[in-house]
């Protein structure tokens, strides 16, 4: 995982014209740590949230500056951001929220990270991954009513060939088992795993179309 | 032998405003089918349990 990569895409607020070139770089470079360990604070916070709460987090991090503000939200989910992104006055934000249920970024997570051109990255935090959607210079923003039409459009048509492929690929591996009363949980997993297989598809199909960037960092690698 | 099944498109349950919200874990089913009598429910469960392996596996080796 590279979180400097990611810092870099962001504008830091210093007044440079008097300041030396080592100054300049020491501050960039204590800033950038400072950065990434507010992050890595709030992702294992929301790892915290997953593992042992079992309940939901969202932190909204700005990235304007060395002086970067915290939101901790009490939105239920994602659908509320868009217009609690809105109101806020920093021009970046990173969206930092978890998945118990262990699932990658939803439809819905897409949705509110392709309406708000406020949004830089947003992560979704499972136990074991850290998924993240990465704004590019060319990604293509959700701005009206007409875009959502597309965008539902869109899915619907990803959602078919996913779906399609989904089924002849997967025919070799079906193994002998049905459901019994013993293996419920089991069947419960599986149609997890099954979905997340498709939907980590569908996410690289949509980030295709919309020209934005998709990472999946597993926690012992981070 | 019983298999996970994405569900069509359209057969996923839209509100009024067409909210694409439904697309999670619902839309996969799992359907039982006969003519598996000669495995027992236990090796049907390690069966299960070897799948939910290699499903985890093919999560970890996917790439973007």
């Amino acid at each position: 995982m590279n979180e400097l990569e990611e810092i870099k895409k962001f504008k830091l607020i210093e007044n440079v014209d008097n300041k030396t070139k080592e100054y300049l770089n020491s501050k960039i470079s204590q800033a950038t740590s400072e950065f990434c360990k507010k992050i890595n604070k709030l992702k294992l916070d929301c790892l915290k949230y997953t593992e042992i709460n079992k309940t939901e987090k969202c932190y909204i991090l700005s990235t304007c500056g060395i002086e970067d503000i915290e939101s901790n939200t009490n939105a239920e989910s994602t659908c509320a951001l868009p217009a609690i992104i809105d109101n806020l006055q920093k021009d970046k934000y990173i969206i930092i929220h978890n998945h118990p249920s262990g699932l990658p970024p939803s439809i819905k997570d897409v949705e509110t990270f392709l309406k708000s051109n406020k949004t830089s990255i947003l992560h979704a935090v499972t136990s074991k991954y850290d998924y993240k959607l990465i704004k590019t210079d060319e990604t293509i923003l959700l701005k009206d009513k007409n875009d959502n039409l597309l965008f539902n459009y869109i899915v619907k048509c990803i959602y078919e060939k996913i779906s399609d492929n989904l089924k002849s690929f997967k025919e070799e591996k079906i193994r002998g088992f049905n459901e019994n009363k013993n293996n419920k949980d089991d069947i419960n997993i599986g149609t997890k795993r099954y979905y997340t297989i498709f939907f980590l598809q569908f996410l690289k199909e949509l980030a295709d179309v919309y020209k934005f960037e998709t990472r999946k960092d597993k926690w012992v690698d981070s | 032998m019983g298999r996970f099944i994405i569900k069509a498109f359209d057969d996923l349950d839209f509100d009024e405003n067409h909210s694409l919200k439904e697309i999670n874990e619902n839309c996969v089913t799992f359907d039982n089918t006969p003519n598996i009598e000669n495995i027992s429910e236990e090796e049907q469960n390690n069966n299960l349990k070897k799948f939910i392996a290699e499903l985890d596996k093919e999560i970890d080796d996917f790439e973007f």
